[in-house]
């Protein structure tokens, strides 16, 4: 593990050092977010602008007042918050490379180099997600079939836990698989952009092998740093709900920026670490 | 088939009936419950009830409390493993209809669970808890009752003479009414008795009845006679949506099965009888009720416990399945927290025993339903403290021992009266025990009151149908569940409002106390409210008892301008002219007041009597109106729309940016989530 930790570390620094791309994708993140937001907002605008009934909303949560507000015909804007999320998805694919490049060659790119380097690997990418979602069809399977058996448990079982705990344990292994994928894939980002590899199958194959080689190492800086997002959603979820007062609205929002920065920090720390570990362990000791 | 099955089974039937089915071979031990009990004698079984109280004012309740029309006896066995039930069931009928009688109709509700019954084809095509429309015939849902001997004192074997009637529809195959003739009518006032053979086929649980693995919920599983009502017989098919109507008697039910389960029933058991093959007969005893189901688990846990009403102590057996240990204390703070109000708001508890069953796993299906005397719950393992369902149901169950177990109506014709009734308790109920505005919900600052729940159901389905519709006859199951339950529940709170609490409370006591142990109507329950409120609300009745129209009032507008407008703003005082124009939206008419808020704080008070479809309200003051609010104290329930009940001047925009905030903040981390996949 320690070599794991060095990588981790030294991804941190990388990270550090590089943060206008954390704050660049963060502010890029929360615009096209506070845009698809609007249709919404302007929607319960006309139903809540100048009525004292939306005070309940204010003071407290309740639940009703806010029912009652998503069953009027007047209120919509789930159209533009469900097509955000798939163009920030479009972004990071063609801000991947850019990125990738950035951390490896630890330094600032203009935005002409950025953007070039993102175009220059987009359709790589676009290929390799394809094989992503491919294999995520058995995982998704897998899933379907715990889900299954913990629902029968749960209906059958006299054990009213019985059917949770499967759910419960199915999940966590699927998630680690997930992860593992993941991480399979992101190496062969990274090699992509190391050794500009055309072939999206080359790259697969060889990040298999290295991932199965270095499994421990690798998948220990990674999912140490996977963990470590989870665990700082849910304690800024903890202090919302417990300490922070319903009419602090300005509060919630910083709480919730704060922790949606780290947990896109630690997205990009990941990748700022398999870099650092392709450097140091693929390019300084050639693997094969 | 059905009458070769008959002629097989009957003569085997006929000589465990004689020999007293279930109870040989036994005689090991013994024990007896001296409950408060009650003595079935004929005198009482013939003696009319105590005159209810035409006022609010009640006096002790004396045995017998209800007039005792059926006298059941049943000794059944079960049978676990095949989960079937073989019983021989004797039927005192007393014929107090004043009339000779020779046809009589029974219930056969297990019949219900059969692909082309009337019920499950309602199920299929609209559906009904915990099932929904179109869903597949399951096989393990099968269920059946099979009379294989029908016999009358003094008339013979009538077997032969049973044919199925459907009264409610031209569904040939539905059998679960069948209909006997008698050779000879029952002159007024006499008693007939009836020797019935069964066999009950359990279905896996559903709608509140049947097995899961080895827990049993034995509900409406023996031939039950119609009612005798407003001059005919009353006796219903199963439906989807509708639930039962019997009349008042008593109940002596010997029930045979394996001796490591823990059974429940309605009523007091008086006796345990241990027998030498790894069996037992428990024996319950009740009077002065209408329906007799019971439970049986080797799994339950029996949590005894008591409380102490005004008319003496109950016992409390709470049947608890395994896992659910976490909810024991909840479901008894619930039960008697519904036990001292209902004391204390109508009148005492007259029994002396009350069961809670509280389903196992995977039986949610016969969880949240009402029998006298026994009610079952509902919770999982982990349900948090401040998610009150468990707390709801037990609160709601308990109620239903006030409407439906003592003021029995008619639930197949007026689902409102018990169910709408009883959520209208439930939502008082749950305030008193968790405090008003968060009833139902308080976690980690999430808020939902019982009320709001209620209203939220009705807003789903506002003008389908109205309350007074035959439960089957609703639009759809939805309909059914968000206008019985949730718009009666809001059409009261509404009627709260109009006549004040103190004055609702009583009304609904003097009901209670007027008509407890008989069969009220609806008009009944309405004339009593405009007795006790000295006032005629037939107008509001109409439109929300009878009717289907909407209530919707907005404010259209709140303006000022100066009066002098023409003339150059000066200094000092200024006289406004204030305007405010409300709208009546909806249909339903119902006068309504409006509190004008004033720049200087100061508030003024306006009642419209809603009849035109718009007024304006027009003050000249030297103050600028800044809002208007109709139903200012927010008792009009019934309003759809309670965002455009008021408007400001000034923009409010604070619960505009929280919720901005949270949307934005879940769409952001949507999308990043995503964004792990590229
Ligand atoms: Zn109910």
């Amino acid at each position: 593990m320690p070599k794991g930790t060095r990588a981790a570390s030294a991804g941190f620094g990388l990270l550090f050092r590089r943060q206008y791309l954390l704050w660049w994708i963060f502010a890029v993140n929360f615009v096209l977010a506070a845009m698809a937001t609007l249709p919404f907002a302007a929607s319960i605008t006309g139903v809540m602008g100048h009525s004292l009934y939306s005070n309940r909303i204010v003071t407290g949560f309740d639940l009703g007042v806010l029912t009652e507000l998503l069953m009027r015909p007047q209120v919509h804007g789930g159209g533009s918050l469900t097509l955000f999320p798939l163009i920030f998805f479009v972004f990071m694919l063609l801000a991947e490379g850019g990125i990738l490049l950035a951390y490896r060659q630890d330094r600032r790119l203009a935005t002409g180099e950025f953007f070039g380097a993102g175009g220059k690997y987009f359709w790589r990418f676009v290929r390799l997600v394809l094989c992503l979602l491919v294999l995520l069809v058995p995982i998704l399977l897998a899933w379907h079939a715990v889900s299954g058996w913990s629902d029968r448990l749960a209906a059958d079982s006299p054990n009213p836990l019985a059917g949770f705990r499967v759910e419960l344990a199915g999940g966590i292994v699927l998630l680690l698989v997930f992860l593992a994928l993941r991480l399979w894939f992101d190496m062969a980002q990274v090699r992509m952009v190391a050794s500009d590899e055309r072939s999206v199958l080359r790259a697969l194959r060889w990040s298999f092998g290295t991932t199965v080689r270095h499994f421990g190492s690798l998948y220990w800086l990674f999912l140490r740093i996977s963990v470590a997002a989870w665990v700082e959603l849910a304690l800024i979820f903890w202090i919302w709900m417990d300490y922070v007062p319903h009419e602090h609205m300005g509060l919630s929002f910083l709480l919730g920026q704060i922790g949606l920065l780290l947990w896109l920090a630690a997205r990009l720390w990941q990748r700022a670490g398999e870099t650092v570990w392709y450097a140091r362990r693929v390019e300084t000791v050639p693997s094969s | 088939m059905r009458s070769r099955a008959f002629s097989v089974l009957l003569p085997l039937l006929a000589v465990a009936a004689a020999s007293g089915l279930g109870l040989a071979a036994r005689q090991e031990t013994q024990t007896t419950r001296p409950a408060r009990a009650v003595k079935l004698t004929p005198q009482q079984q013939t003696a009319p009830p105590a005159a209810p109280s035409p006022t609010a004012a009640s006096a002790p309740l004396q045995r017998p409390f209800s007039v005792r029309v059926v006298a059941y006896q049943i000794d059944a066995r079960l049978n676990p493993s095949r989960k079937t039930i073989d019983a021989v069931e004797t039927l005192r009928y007393h014929n107090l209809t004043g009339q000779p009688l020779d046809t009589f109709p029974f219930h056969l509700y297990l019949n219900a669970f059969q692909p082309q019954s009337t019920f499950m084809t309602e199920v299929n095509q609209m559906g009904t808890r915990g099932t929904g429309s179109g869903s597949a015939w399951n096989p393990a849902h099968f269920g059946s009752i099979t009379v294989s001997s029908f016999q009358v004192e003094g008339m013979g074997d009538l077997t032969g003479q049973m044919r199925f009637i459907h009264p409610d529809d031209a569904n040939a195959n539905d059998r679960t009414v069948f209909e006997v003739k008698l050779p000879h009518p029952v002159p007024p006032n006499e008693w007939v008795t009836f020797h019935i053979a069964f066999h009950d086929q359990l279905p896996e649980v559903m709608e509140r009845t049947g097995y899961k693995r080895d827990f049993f919920m034995v509900g409406q599983w023996f031939p039950k006679v119609g009612v005798w009502w407003q001059g005919a017989w009353n006796c219903h098919q199963f439906h989807a949506n509708s639930e039962f109507f019997a009349d008042f008697g008593t109940y002596l039910v010997r029930i045979t099965l394996p001796s490591n389960y823990v059974v429940g029933a309605v009523g007091d058991e008086i006796s345990t009888v241990q027998d030498l093959h790894g069996s037992k007969t428990v024996t319950f005893q009740a009077a002065d009720v209408h329906d007799f189901a019971w439970t049986a688990s080797p799994h339950f846990r029996d949590v005894e416990d008591s409380w102490a009403g005004s008319a003496g102590l109950v016992h409390i057996h709470l049947l608890m399945s395994p896992g659910h240990e976490s909810s024991t204390a909840r479901y008894l703070h619930a039960l008697k927290g519904a036990m001292a109000y209902f004391d204390r708001a109508y009148d005492p508890y007259p029994y002396d025993t009350i069961t809670v069953v509280d389903p196992p796993n995977g039986a949610m299906d016969a969880g949240g339903m009402e029998y006298p005397t026994l009610i079952t719950a509902g919770t999982t393992w982990w349900v948090p403290a401040g998610i009150r369902e468990p707390e709801m149901v037990v609160v709601h169950e308990f109620g239903h021992q006030y409407w439906y177990g003592m003021v029995a109506t008619n639930e197949f014709e007026d689902a409102w009266l018990d169910e709408g009734i009883n959520s209208y308790s439930e939502v008082k109920v749950m305030d008193a025990l968790y405090g008003h505005g968060h009833s139902m919900i308080d976690f980690h600052g999430l808020t939902l009151d019982d009320a709001e729940e209620q209203r939220l159901s009705y807003l789903s389905l506002p003008d389908t149908d109205p309350l007074t519709r035959f439960a089957w006859q609703f639009m759809n199951s939805n309909a059914y569940g968000a206008i019985s339950y949730g718009k009666t529940a809001t059409v009261l709170l509404t009627l709260e409002g109009m006549i004040g609490r103190q004055t609702m409370q009583r009304a609904l006591r003097t009901y209670f106390l007027r008509y407890r142990f008989t069969h009220p109507t609806g008009a009944d329950f309405l004339s009593t409210i405009n007795q006790v409120a000295d006032r005629n609300l037939d107008p509001y009745f109409d439109q929300a008892v009878s009717g289907t129209s909407i209530l919707d009032y907005e404010v259209l507008s709140v303006d000022w301008s100066r009066v002098d407008w023409w003339t150059p703003r000066r200094k000092g005082r200024q006289l406004y002219d204030d305007t405010v124009l409300i709208h009546r939206k909806g249909d339903f008419v119902l006068p309504v007041r409006v509190r004008i808020r004033f720049d200087d704080g100061k508030t003024v008070d306006a009642q419209w009597n809603g009849r035109d479809r718009w007024v304006r309200l027009s003050y000249v003051r030297p103050d600028r109106v800044v809002s208007a609010e109709i139903d200012p104290g927010h008792e009009v329930w019934l309003d759809r729309d309670m965002f455009n009940n008021s408007r400001t001047t000034d923009f409010q925009g604070l619960a505009i940016g929280k919720l901005a905030v949270y949307c934005q903040f879940l769409d952001q981390w949507a999308a990043q989530l995503l964004s792990w996949l590229t």
